[in-house]
């Protein structure tokens, strides 16, 4: 049954998510041309720095529509999760989601799962543009970026397997943190809705006394560990020695852990808010 | 108790202050159409949604064929909301394609008949349709299924008479008979001819349940004028019936 509503999450999602993957990188290539355009001309005669100039217009235009492309892909990320979720499951909509033979978990991670795919996606796509705008713009960029890119292939012949490790673990842990940040916003979209009246404000509260919360915990832990822990024992102390290979694995896997450890609380809470405590008045 | 479909028992619900179910009690058997009659405000729509599980009661048992609210129950629950519950992006066909995905009662073939039936294109948007069509493919969705039990809230508030006739007729030749059919309304004139059994519900409480037969028997009466009667006269009755 979750597949299926996964499914339709995504169906749902896609809908208007795919023309602002495909716009963002379309607008990225136009912009870089009229860059290179501004510069050709500009680089040649009077009559065609005259051009240039209206060249330069158009190039200001693009520029403007391309950083509101990338941060309408954001913003409209950010609006999509909550909104799925408000709206989806405790709406109108709910009607339908809560009246099929499910279980509230498989709705909830059903939102959370396709929310994390369409995040994921969209901060590829906004990387994705940047990509095109810088390799389609000047020559300049084109020839550093190779330089780079020869540096960094060299490079990870010598890295070793801990770097890849790090890689690996990093990429889980940005992974798992928008799944965290997702499942915060769902947690308090779930304890805004026990409220009777005012439940957009109630949500915000909530998001805000939960921030505090995990915050105030994570402080705690940190404090007991630097007790426990020797003096020395910092990531930042190690950074750049021959042995900060195991400890940044191991800080990496403990940041890894805590954020799973909050995925599961935050799931919880609101597993259990809409099992027991639904109302769709 | 054993082979009742819903059984309710001191079930209280307020919502703040305001209390919508005080101690409602009832029981309801298979392969009838009960109409669930009280005036406006009265908990109707409050009791079908407890039994639907949308919301849960603040106190008191719910049984639906022997189990609570779950899984389970909405495998064999039909529910025609108060209001509309579409995604306004979806077309017709991706609700019947949904509803196919995920109740194993659902039977596309006749659904796709009473689209037919009713001229409704199933390639258009729910958000491009009028409100009378969308409830018709409410209505369409709803009756497709072979429920145990529909909970349809207020089936005919919102249209004429024409449409409210059309509506009935749906129902009563489209449900399956061994299932039972719960009716909230307060149109009680408009549904009286297809019911078996009436439940009057006020300030949260059944007051009053008989078969419709008895009701023209005994006190040779319809339920329109005993509805009058009940709610103009009798202003509580305790919570047993």
């Amino acid at each position: 049954m979750l597949g299926k509503l996964i499914k339709y999450d995504l169906k749902s999602m896609s809908k208007a998510f795919v023309p602002m993957w495909i716009l963002a990188p379309v607008i990225a290539l136009l912009l870089s041309f009229s860059i290179r355009g501004t510069i050709a001309w500009a680089n040649s005669s009077m009559m065609g720095r005259m051009m240039g100039a209206g060249n330069g217009i158009l190039m200001v235009v693009m520029l403007l529509l391309f950083i509101s492309a990338i941060i309408g892909l954001f913003v409209m990320t950010v609006v999509f999760v909550i909104q799925r979720f408000w709206n989806g499951l405790l709406k109108e909509e709910g009607y339908l989601m809560f009246t099929l033979p499910v279980k509230t978990w498989e709705l909830i991670v059903s939102k959370a799962l396709t929310a994390t795919l369409i995040s994921c996606m969209s901060i590829l796509m906004g990387i994705f543009s940047g990509m095109i705008l810088a390799v389609f713009s000047t020559e300049e960029v084109v020839r550093s970026l190779a330089v780079a890119w020869k540096y960094v292939l060299s490079s990870m012949i010598d890295v070793g397997p801990v770097f890849w490790i790090n890689l690996i673990l990093f990429i889980m842990l940005t992974i798992l943190g928008t799944v965290g940040s997702i499942y915060h916003v769902y947690a308090a979209m779930a304890v805004g809705h026990l409220f009777q009246t005012h439940k957009v404000v109630g949500s915000c509260v909530a998001y805000i006394a939960m921030s505090v919360a995990v915050s105030i915990i994570g402080n705690i832990i940190s404090t007991v560990m630097n007790i426990i822990l020797p003096d020395n024992w910092s990531y930042y102390y190690w950074v750049g020695s021959s042995r900060n290979d195991a400890f940044s694995v191991m800080y990496l896997l403990y940041l890894i852990l805590a954020e799973i450890l909050q995925i599961i609380v935050m799931h919880v809470i609101t597993e259990r808010i809409l099992s027991t405590k639904l109302n769709l008045e | 108790m054993g082979g009742m479909l819903i059984q309710c028992q001191d079930v209280w619900k307020s919502y703040g202050s305001q209390r919508a179910l005080q101690g409602l009690s009832l029981q309801l058997e298979s392969g009838r159409i009960v109409g669930l009659l009280g005036p406006n405000g009265s908990g109707k729509t409050t009791l079908i949604k407890i039994l639907n599980g949308l919301l849960t009661p603040d106190q008191g048992m719910v049984l639906i064929d022997g189990q609570e609210p779950g899984t389970y129950t909405k495998s064999i629950i039909s529910y025609l909301p108060d209001k509309p519950y579409f995604a306004g992006w979806m077309k017709v066909s991706d609700l019947f394609d949904l509803f196919e995905d995920f109740y194993a009662d659902f039977d596309r073939e006749k659904a796709g008949h009473m689209c037919k039936a009713l001229q409704i294109d199933e390639k258009l948007r729910m958000k491009t349709l009028s409100k009378g069509t969308k409830e018709k493919v409410q209505l369409i969705l709803v009756m497709s299924r072979r429920a145990k039990l529909y909970l349809l809230d207020e089936p005919i508030a919102g249209v004429d008479p024409a449409a409210r006739e059309y509506i009935l007729t749906t129902i009563v030749n489209n449900y399956n008979p061994e299932g039972t059919v719960l009716i909230s309304t307060h149109l009680i004139a408009d549904v009286e001819r297809v019911l078996d059994e009436i439940l009057f519900i006020r300030d949260g409480r059944v007051v009053r349940q008989e078969l419709v037969d008895d009701v023209r028997e005994r006190e040779g009466k319809s339920v329109d004028e005993l509805f009058r009667e009940v709610f103009r006269t009798v202003p509580f009755e305790g919570g047993v019936w």
